[in-house]
């Protein structure tokens, strides 16, 4: 039993054992990675992630090690590891363009909890997330009470209790607060009653968490949230952040450990159907090249790629642009990991691709639908020589939305 | 010294099967033996079947992000398995009809096998910027390399005499020690597969679950979130 617990593969799935093992050292995905794009490090790149973890195992439990000696990892390779795995932005490109199919941005999350399970991994802003979820609900540690005071429109009715109830986000309401404004306004706009937890209530979806590779509190706040909704009525859980959407999508069942009393849908996915159901219309003509940015844990991540599309192109006048990386293909816009701000130079340095490319294709807005992506982009613009409007999808339609009366 | 060779063949074989058996007593253990089958035996429709198959036999995943490397990959591991299907001839008495029909075959894949290495060899040192290799691949590489220009030499040049190279490899197999052929590439073109052999990478036996499972997810993407 020793050695299971000292094992590397302790964390993986079979699956993923074998996903390690399949991995023919190609290559070929180091041209889809972002971080590889502006660091050109073959050294923390997928191939070599994945050879050195192979080395960790068969130096622990490999057959050489369990028949004579187990090798003892230099601390250094280790360490060392844990930073590429660590400067990764979990994005999946990697694993979208594999020459056999790695599912990438599930297998980095694993990767990282071993080396924290090790005690690996010290960056503060990681290592401080579970304190913080325990007091204030979100991984930054902001003020429980600003969590919607400062955003939270005032003519917004919210119901006490209702089939229909909106998630905001921890990422959202302390970082991109004109897009959550943008998501209860259109919501109101569609009609339906809607409620919401409190700003007690309200806590972290668990993604942060998840993506770093701390598990112990997930099981925890996924029930605590289930529980709540429930308590509420709830039928469809409506949220716009990609990586809330994704964790409650794909992972909070199990932690709940059966299916969840409703179902999830990303803000799009409900306004495309209330468009379809002709119950808002948009008058308003805007005519505007814009191009859509389509954030990595929602098209890759749950397959939402054509909802933000309709529901931009529900408003006349609009010229909608791809990136030449769009869709499931889309290029991270560099804040994914959990660890962007110590990885910030990449961050930005991916940001400005975004931003070049936009540019570059004569858009007149660049639109976002990721509250991470909202701040970092935004953030890379920033003395960037290049210049251009940044707006979420949410914040742009609620400024044309119109209900119709029935 | 031919009991020698046969006993190297055979530790060499041992440690080859030993080494792909560990790998996959590795993932039983994963799944506490008993989780693993169900994992992959689930219902899967058949259109993931066939996407995968077509993935295998084409490498489409690489033909869709990289055509230049895509040839050479292909060309190389489609040689390959004739070359490998060509030395068939070797280990049976009397050889099946399907294989006798696939020698030529397997004689132009002999000539393209070293040239498709090499071009992926090439590849790899121009293209360095975007590739990835890692030592591992440049021996595995560059031993494969040696081994079919070997190959090609004989076939060419230096020819050996077949019937009693297949008089010790039939030797080989039954465990009965024969007279080693009288040719010294014969000799550095066994030795350097005897060397390779324990070395071959285990992908070629999880890449095609790891693909199928890709398939899968693909298909299921759309029903993560949306209805069905
Ligand atoms: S997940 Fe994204 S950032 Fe990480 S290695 Fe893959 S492509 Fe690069
Ligand atoms: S494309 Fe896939 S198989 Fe090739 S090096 Fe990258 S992860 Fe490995």
């Amino acid at each position: 039993m020793k050695d299971k617990k000292e094992s590397f593969t302790r964390n993986l799935t079979p699956l993923q054992l074998m996903e390690l093992d399949a991995c023919t050292q190609c290559g070929e995905c180091l041209r889809h990675c972002p971080v590889q794009e502006v660091t050109g490090r073959p050294s923390i790149s997928t191939p070599e992630k994945i050879r050195v973890f192979r080395e960790f195992i068969k130096a622990t439990g490999g057959l050489k090690a369990r028949f004579l000696n187990p090798k003892v990892i230099d601390r250094k390779i280790l360490e060392d590891f844990t930073k590429a795995v660590f400067e990764c932005t979990t994005c999946g490109a990697c694993g979208q363009k594999c020459a056999v199919g790695i599912f990438t941005q599930r297998l980095w999350p694993y990767l990282r909890k071993e080396m924290f399970d090790r005690g690996l991994v010290d960056y503060e802003i990681l290592t401080n997330m579970p304190e913080a979820i325990k007091k204030t609900g979100n991984p930054y540690n902001f003020p429980v009470e600003e969590r919607f005071k400062p955003w939270f429109p005032e003519q917004v009715k919210v119901a006490e209790k209702s089939e229909i109830a909106y998630y905001a986000g921890c990422s959202g309401v302390y970082g991109a607060k004109p897009m959550v404004r943008g998501d209860v306004l259109v919501l109101d706009a569609i009609g339906d009653p809607f409620t919401m937890l409190t700003e007690d209530e309200e806590v972290c979806c668990g993604f942060p968490l998840f993506i770093s590779g701390q598990h112990d509190m997930l099981e925890d706040l996924t029930k605590r949230l289930v529980e709540a909704y429930k308590a509420k009525g709830t039928k469809v859980l409506v949220c716009s952040c990609p990586c809330c959407v994704n964790i409650m999508s794909r992972d909070w069942p199990a932690f709940y450990g059966k299916e969840l009393p409703f179902r999830i849908r990303h803000m799009t996915q409900h306004v495309s159907a209330a468009l379809k159901q002709r119950k808002i219309m948009v008058k308003k003509e805007l005519k505007e090249r814009i191009i859509y940015h389509d954030p990595c844990y929602l098209s890759r991540g749950v397959g939402v790629i054509e909802e933000p599309r309709e529901v931009l192109k529900a408003i006349p006048g609009i010229e909608l642009l791809e990136f030449d990386r769009h869709g499931s293909e889309s290029r991270c816009c560099g804040a994914g990991g959990a660890v962007r701000k110590v990885f910030n130079e990449n961050a930005i340095a991916i940001g400005r691709l975004a931003i070049d490319e936009a540019v570059a294709k004569k858009a007149d807005k660049l639109i976002l639908s990721c509250p991470a992506c909202y701040g970092k982009v935004n953030e890379a613009m920033q003395d960037h020589d290049k210049k251009i409007p940044i707006v979420d999808v949410m914040e742009l339609f609620a400024q044309y939305v119109e209900r119709v009366e029935p | 010294m031919n009991a020698l060779i046969s006993f190297a063949a055979l530790v060499s074989y041992l440690f080859f099967l030993v080494r792909f058996a560990w790998q996959g007593l590795q993932v039983l253990r994963a799944s506490g033996y008993a989780a693993f089958f169900p994992v992959f035996l689930r219902r899967v429709p058949a259109s993931v079947y066939i996407s995968t198959i077509l993935d295998i036999l084409f490498f489409r995943r690489i033909f869709s992000s990289s055509k230049v490397l895509w040839m050479g990959s292909w060309i190389f591991h489609i040689s390959l398995f004739f070359v490998t299907l060509r030395h068939m001839r070797y280990f049976f008495p009397s050889l099946p009809a399907c294989l006798i029909f696939l020698q030529p075959v397997g004689l132009a894949a002999g000539y393209l096998l070293p040239l498709s290495l090499f071009y992926l060899m090439v590849l790899r040192t121009v293209q360095k910027k975007d590739r990835y290799t890692s030592s591992y691949n440049y021996i595995i590489s560059g031993m494969l390399l040696l081994i079919s220009s070997t190959g090609v030499a004989m076939r060419a040049f230096f020819r050996p005499d077949v019937l009693s190279v297949k008089q010790f490899s039939l030797g080989i197999l039954s465990l009965g020690p024969r007279m080693l052929p009288d040719s010294s590439l014969f000799l550095l073109h066994f030795f350097l597969f005897l060397l390779l052999l324990p070395y071959l990478p285990t992908h070629i036996i999880a890449a095609p679950f790891v693909n199928l499972e890709a398939n899968r997810r693909i298909k299921e993407l759309r029903y993560v979130i949306h209805e069905r």
